[in-house]
């Protein structure tokens, strides 16, 4: 077990592969309003563009986000991150790690990049302030070997944001 | 044990580890060696495991593997899990595990033909299909491969459903049948990580420290804190497993036996920057986000 933020090099099993696919016809037919997937052709990892909802306080602002799959997605839940500059979140790391337990503990194989993208939006659009977590600096500094965030035994927020 | 802790940033301890901590403030009451230890050798494992796994079958009716993950859920303490069932009913005690016995009221005429299987996306015929007793349906090459990364990550002992946000625990013997269909070796660990669970879960019982390994644990009746001496002739500490040192409490002899190893700078930064988990009792460190932690074992605390 190496602590890499580089996302396994492994290739996608073939379940993996065919859902992907998949949820690519399905996100081209019908994409999360605000998102934009930038096409390439690496099916392993999507990058995605995120608009602030109009009326919250991201409105007018882009963000990337970047989704990497493990070999066995969607059994494993994807490595995603904001690309910098990450947005000012009190559970957005300045390194992109965001604090959300769908990406960890509460992954289930039945979620999809769609419903990850639904629930960052919301997450940003219920921030009533912009500002870093209170343990953004001690936490950046520990994954600064470039541990990915999924390596982090997170501690999760309420409900409230 | 590696299986379960490989990532060094998760601070674990192996199971002689700091079990100790949280009896600092009870005060060991300590007992001599006495008639209440038995020892249990290989052999007797499955037998005293099937055993507890009987009681509970026979009180609730219900199912082998239902009545297993109440008992890891209850640390194979068929008393506590009795008592839980009297004071809050079966209802209760069956969601706090994750045991989902549904009243299978689905009635209707004919399974339909195809299923469509949520996680690949693809229609099947229902026969290459598995319904869990939570009532999701999977196709089985999902589920195949759900229970593969969930053994092969160490979380035998309570693999999830795949559904969002179901809590139940899938049947250990629809679990078997698939794995052993592609990987017969996987399903072989899966059936020792089971058994095991018995003695690395249970708080009356515990491996004998000796090296090399006897093959022998140990299962106290009441006393957690007495001094046990196994068949092979070692004797130690039940409570901390390290070589028996009464009067001495555990935390200060394992304080001791650290900073003999001059490991002290260790054991200060565990105890400030960690919190035992009150189900399993490993150290857990607290390094993102905010309030609530869960522990490899499930639980969840603040
Ligand atoms: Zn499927
Ligand atoms: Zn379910
Ligand atoms: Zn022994
Ligand atoms: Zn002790
Ligand atoms: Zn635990
Ligand atoms: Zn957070």
């Amino acid at each position: 077990m190496t602590s890499s933020s580089a996302p396994s090099r492994k290739a996608l099993s073939k379940i993996a592969t065919n859902r992907l696919q998949k949820e690519l016809v399905e996100w081209q037919v019908n994409p999360p309003a605000g998102f934009k997937h930038k096409v390439t052709d690496n099916l392993q990892r999507w990058v995605i563009e995120v608009n602030g909802a109009p009326g919250t306080l991201y409105a007018n602002e882009t963000y990337q986000l970047q989704v990497d799959f493990p070999e066995h997605y969607p059994m494993e839940a994807p490595q995603v991150i904001f690309l910098p500059p990450a947005p000012l979140h009190p559970h957005i790391y300045s390194n992109g790690h965001i604090c959300l337990d769908i990406l960890y503990d509460s992954w289930s194989p039945a979620m999809t990049v769609s419903s990850i993208c639904i629930s960052i939006l919301s997450m940003l659009s219920s921030s009533t302030a912009k500002q870093r977590p209170a343990d953004n600096d001690r936490y950046v500094k520990n994954c600064r070997n470039g541990r990915s965030p999924k390596e982090t035994r997170w501690w999760f927020h309420d409900d409230k944001v | 044990m590696e299986d379960y802790f490989s990532d060094d940033d998760y601070y674990y301890s192996d199971r002689d580890s700091l079990d100790g901590l949280e009896n600092e403030d009870s005060g060991p009451q300590w007992a001599s060696k006495g008639p209440t230890s038995k020892v249990i050798t290989k052999e007797s494992l499955l037998a005293a495991q099937r055993e507890d796994l009987r009681r509970v079958m026979e009180l609730l009716s219900i199912r082998v593997h239902h009545a297993r993950t109440l008992l890891i859920h209850y640390r194979w303490d068929v008393e506590k899990l009795f008592a839980v069932f009297v004071e809050k009913g079966k209802a209760s005690l069956f969601a706090e595990a994750g045991v989902s016995i549904v009243e299978h009221q689905d009635l209707d005429v004919r399974p339909p033909q195809t299923v469509m299987c949520d996680i690949c996306i693809e229609d099947l015929p229902s026969g290459e299909t598995t319904k869990m007793d939570c009532g999701h349906c999977f196709c089985n090459n999902c589920w195949t491969e759900h229970f593969i990364v969930k053994i092969n990550d160490g979380q035998s002992k309570r693999i999830k459903c795949m559904a969002h946000k179901c809590n139940a625990i899938c049947d250990e013997s629809v679990v078997r049948n698939l794995v052993s269909k592609t990987n017969p070796d996987l399903a072989e660990k899966f059936d020792r990580f089971l058994l095991e669970s018995y003695i690395e879960d249970n708080k009356r019982v515990k491996w004998c420290p000796s090296t090399p390994h006897c093959g022998n644990a140990i299962r106290v009746e009441d006393d957690q804190f007495c001094e046990v001496e196994c068949s092979c002739g070692v004797q130690f500490c039940f409570g901390c497993s390290l070589e028996a040192h009464s009067p001495c409490s555990c935390l200060m002899w394992e304080l001791w036996v650290k900073k003999c190893r001059d490991e002290s700078e260790t054991v200060n930064w565990i105890t400030v920057h960690t919190k035992p988990c009150p189900k399993c009792h490993k150290p857990v460190e607290k390094n993102g986000g905010c309030n609530l932690v869960s522990c490899i074992c499930g639980q969840a605390f603040w």
